[in-house]
């Protein structure tokens, strides 16, 4: 069969990471391809490049065996190369085929459009009517609005980005019906997901992308989805087994059957039941495919959402009535997932963000009066200790690469000194020095005294680091496992549900 | 380094100023006006002790609305209600200075807290709506401005209003009546002819302006402020309240609004008289905020600019050039200032990533060397 798209050797370098260090990719035309990996592994940043809205610093791009230069995405879109994102980009007060031309350089004539709509609908079996408003559209057939508009652009290769993250089952079968038809058309399809049994039911071949390299191309037959956890993830155990055994069992910080209720009426609970205690000089820490609870558990704890049920305690205190500045007050630090959204003042110098959180603390304020010398001085502690690459404590905080980002707010965190440290993705973005550096921060913090809770995707931070560790599934916690015994491709397990609480006991 | 910096950050401004003095000369061309005279006409009318005092009155309401409405820029409200405030905040303070007979300070105190309390309140309603309900602030605060207008028309109407040419509060007796800064003045060896005085209320303006500063750059308040304006999501992390946030800077933003209409109350008309009252105010409030960027020293000098070309304006009927001209004059300022400051704030951000990833790249050779 005839290659539709090949990478070689792509390489992409950002100040600090090098996100893309050798991929390969080539992927046969007519076929459903699946590219695999972890969060950060740099699937993204391939898919960026294939779709031309970055270059790459090294390497080639073939497109029906000719190669290409793609100075822009509409370069990409020239050469029949289409993207659906994650996030649609549709009007919901207007049509479907309203839609579809918004933005296309031609004459508008709307009896056409409808027409040619109608055609691509029926001819790939999209089932989709130009006629409707889409705001009235369920999120299944939202998207297959986005893949018309690709198709209407003379798409014949169409990049997918985690296109199932959104959808509820059913609507999953839907779609995958949909793209078994596109390929009978002949449209090629790249698949990008996290998902492995929903890359085994689809996939024609599977690429996996690790730590920004393409380490195997395999066929959904010959694999499992145990087999392709450990691809991801890679075989070798993390270095560190330093385990501390000066644990206390005096409680620092727990949670007893807390329940989040839903997001819209009739869904299902976002967190259900959720109980677990971290004691003084312990790391829990908590796995789980994104999307499963975490993010939900997490504004929780800080006291963004209001659970229905359970509470919440630091050192035998009750803190769920209390605010989250009342939280941050009792001795709870915070690493946010998302640090730009959620941990850092941009366009304001590093030392105004050392301030951010602990207002009033009496580290930085004295009754109603910020102490901005004293926050002066803590930056400087915390760009030397935790490496923090920047010309100074004044440099506005949107300069810093991410990692380094990541590096500050770690540190600012690390040196409150808080009872109960929870973590979100600590090491996420940054680079392999500094994640051991971040590391051994947290095991001193931890034989200090601190209690940390984790919640992390990078399994080797996971089982090198925890004490204990809990799985989430579905806003449940369904595992407790020993991280001294586990393997990585075990616990992978646990977090897909291909194993289930009873074999854990 | 500092003499650099204060040319750095006095360069924009004289840029955009140049700018806009020659797209208005260009306008008056167009307009069939010599742009040489129109422009000495007003120059003639800035030159003396007496102007420069008018163009300082004429600031210090402006400045006070600036702050108002600064606040609420701070942490990333609109607050265009500021108009609204003030002159019902005015119209009650001259409602109540005129019912009660008091000594001189207190007697202008009790008025100036009426003023702000009332303007605190009417801010409250579009901050209630907001937080309670969701209700747009920018959208809430216009309604909010024209009923304002209505309640003061409906209020004059009732008997705490008469009718001499206007219908008006009745007139504020001497111990209501701010003092002027004339007599300092004259110690000092300043001589401001007769019928001209320089306000008093310059005073609470500075003090008020000092309060504003140490409270945005010195105080957790001042912190939580700024915080939510940048980044809502980080700052409800970091344990800011929004909701109550939001209160209290609409609070403060409408009590400093009260203190707006409080020059002409209690120094210039000792009354507030329906129609004739300076109106206006709250508006020009919003484009001094735009050009001081929540800078005390940015919005003094933009509302000394205000005042000044306000001032300057009267010179063109000698020039036999329309009056409007100096309003075309106003907007393109305001225009040319806001697109200069964005400019300059992209260059310097770019320069900033530029010194830190170059940075980033020696500190990595020295790592590949090493």
């Amino acid at each position: 069969m005839a290659v539709a798209i090949e990478l070689r050797d792509i390489v992409k370098r950002f100040p600090g990471v090098v996100a893309n260090d050798g991929v390969n990719l080539s992927v046969e035309s007519a076929t459903i391809h699946a590219l695999i990996g972890e969060n950060g592994a740099g699937k993204s940043t391939v898919m960026k490049i294939l779709y031309g809205s970055q270059q790459p610093d090294e390497g080639q791009i073939f497109v029906n065996g000719t190669e290409v230069h793609f100075k822009s995405a509409r370069d990409a879109i020239a050469s029949g190369i289409g993207m659906v994102f994650q996030h649609f980009m549709l009007a919901d007060n207007l049509t479907v085929w309203e839609n579809v031309a918004l933005g296309m350089p031609e004459k508008f004539a709307p009896k056409n459009i409808i027409k040619r709509v109608e055609k691509l609908s029926a001819q790939y079996g999209l089932n989709v009517d130009p006629l409707a408003f889409v705001g009235e559209l369920g999120v299944g057939e939202r998207q297959r609005v986005e893949i018309l508009k690709v198709l209407y652009r003379g798409a014949t290769t169409i990049i997918l980005d985690e296109p199932t993250a959104v959808l509820v089952p059913q609507e999953v079968d839907e779609l995958f019906e949909s793209l078994r038809g596109l390929t009978a058309q002949g449209a090629t399809i790249i698949f990008i997901s996290h998902k492995l049994d929903e890359v085994l039911a689809i996939a024609n071949d599977i690429t996996v992308v690790r730590a920004g390299k393409t380490v195997a191309q395999v066929k959904p037959g010959g694999v499992t989805a145990r087999d392709l956890a450990q691809l991801m993830v890679g075989s070798e155990l993390p270095s560190p087994d330093t385990r501390s055994t000066m644990q206390s069992d005096k409680v620092t910080f727990s949670i007893s059957g807390l329940t989040l209720g839903p997001e819209h009426k009739g869904g299902r609970n976002l967190l259900h039941d959720i109980s677990l205690a971290v004691c003084e000089g312990e790391i829990v820490g908590i796995a789980g495919v994104e999307g499963n609870g975490q993010t939900e558990l997490l504004e929780t704890i800080i006291g963004i959402r209001t659970p229905m049920s359970g509470s919440i305690s630091i050192a035998g205190i009750d803190v769920n009535e209390m605010t989250t500045r009342d939280r941050r007050e009792m001795g709870m630090g915070y690493i946010p997932e998302d640090r730009q959204r959620e941990g850092m003042l941009l366009p304001v110098p590093l030392h105004v963000n050392t301030i951010l959180g602990y207002q009033t603390s009496a580290a930085f304020s004295h009754g109603p009066w910020i102490d901005q010398e004293a926050a002066m001085k803590r930056t400087s502690e915390i760009i030397d200790e935790f490496d923090v690459r920047t010309p100074g404590p004044s440099t506005l905080a949107f300069a810093l690469s991410g990692g380094n980002q990541q590096k500050f707010i770690v540190g600012r965190e690390m040196l409150m000194e808080p009872k109960i440290l929870i973590a979100a993705h600590p090491t996420r973005g940054i680079d392999v020095g500094a994640q051991a550096q971040v590391w051994d921060a947290m095991r001193t913090a931890r034989d200090k005294g601190m209690a940390l809770l984790l919640i992390s995707a990078d399994l080797d931070e996971l089982i090198g680091l925890s004490d204990r560790l809990l799985v989430m599934l579905r806003g449940n916690v369904v595992a407790n496992l020993d991280p001294a015994t586990i393997t990585k491709a075990e616990l992978g397990r646990y977090m897909t549900g291909a194993h289930t609480a009873q074999d854990a006991a | 380094m500092k003499l650099k910096s204060l040319y750095r950050s006095a360069q924009a401004p004289i840029i955009a100023i140049a700018i806009a003095l020659a797209v208005s000369a260009l306008a008056l061309l167009v307009g069939g006006y010599n742009p040489g005279r129109a422009f000495s006409a007003m120059a003639s009318k800035v030159g003396s002790v007496e102007s420069a005092a008018l163009i300082v009155n004429k600031a210090v309401p402006i400045f006070l609305s600036g702050l108002a409405v600064s606040i609420g820029f701070r942490m990333g409200i609109f607050n265009i209600g500021v108009e609204g405030q003030y002159l019902l905040g005015a119209a009650l303070g001259g409602v109540v200075g005129a019912a009660v007979d008091l000594p001189g300070p207190i007697h202008v105190l009790i008025i100036m807290l009426t003023a702000m309390f009332f303007s605190m309140l009417w801010a409250l309603i579009p901050a209630v709506l907001n937080v309670q309900k969701n209700v747009h602030i920018v959208i809430s605060t216009i309604m909010l401005n024209a009923i304002a207008v209505s309640v003061i028309a409906a209020l004059s109407k009732t008997h705490w209003f008469i009718t001499t040419a206007f219908r008006q509060t009745r007139p504020l007796k001497p111990s209501a009546f701010f003092p002027n800064l004339n007599t300092p003045l004259r110690w000092i060896g300043i001589h401001l002819p007769k019928g001209t005085q320089l306000f008093g209320f310059v005073i609470v303006a500075i003090l008020v302006g000092v309060g504003y500063h140490i409270l945005m750059g010195r105080t957790r308040f001042g912190f939580d402020i700024m915080a939510t304006g940048i980044n809502p999501t980080a700052a409800r992390f970091a344990g800011v309240n929004p909701k109550r946030t939001i209160l209290v800077a609409m609070a403060l933003s409408g009590a400093i609004g009260g203190l707006i209409g409080m020059a002409g109350l209690l120094e210039d008309q000792h009354a507030y008289r329906v129609g004739e009252f300076p109106v206006g105010f709250g508006f020009a409030g919003i484009a001094v905020a735009l050009l001081g960027r929540g800078n005390v020293s940015g919005l003094a000098l933009s509302a000394l600019l205000f005042g000044l070309l306000e001032r300057a304006s009267l010179g063109l009927s000698n020039a036999k050039v329309p009056r409007e001209f100096s309003a075309i004059m106003v907007g393109l300022l305001i225009l040319t200032m806001v697109i200069i400051y964005e400019l300059t704030t992209r260059k310097v951000q770019a320069q900033a990533i530029k010194e830190a990833s170059e940075l980033l790249a020696k500190t990595h050779a020295e790592k590949v060397l090493a």
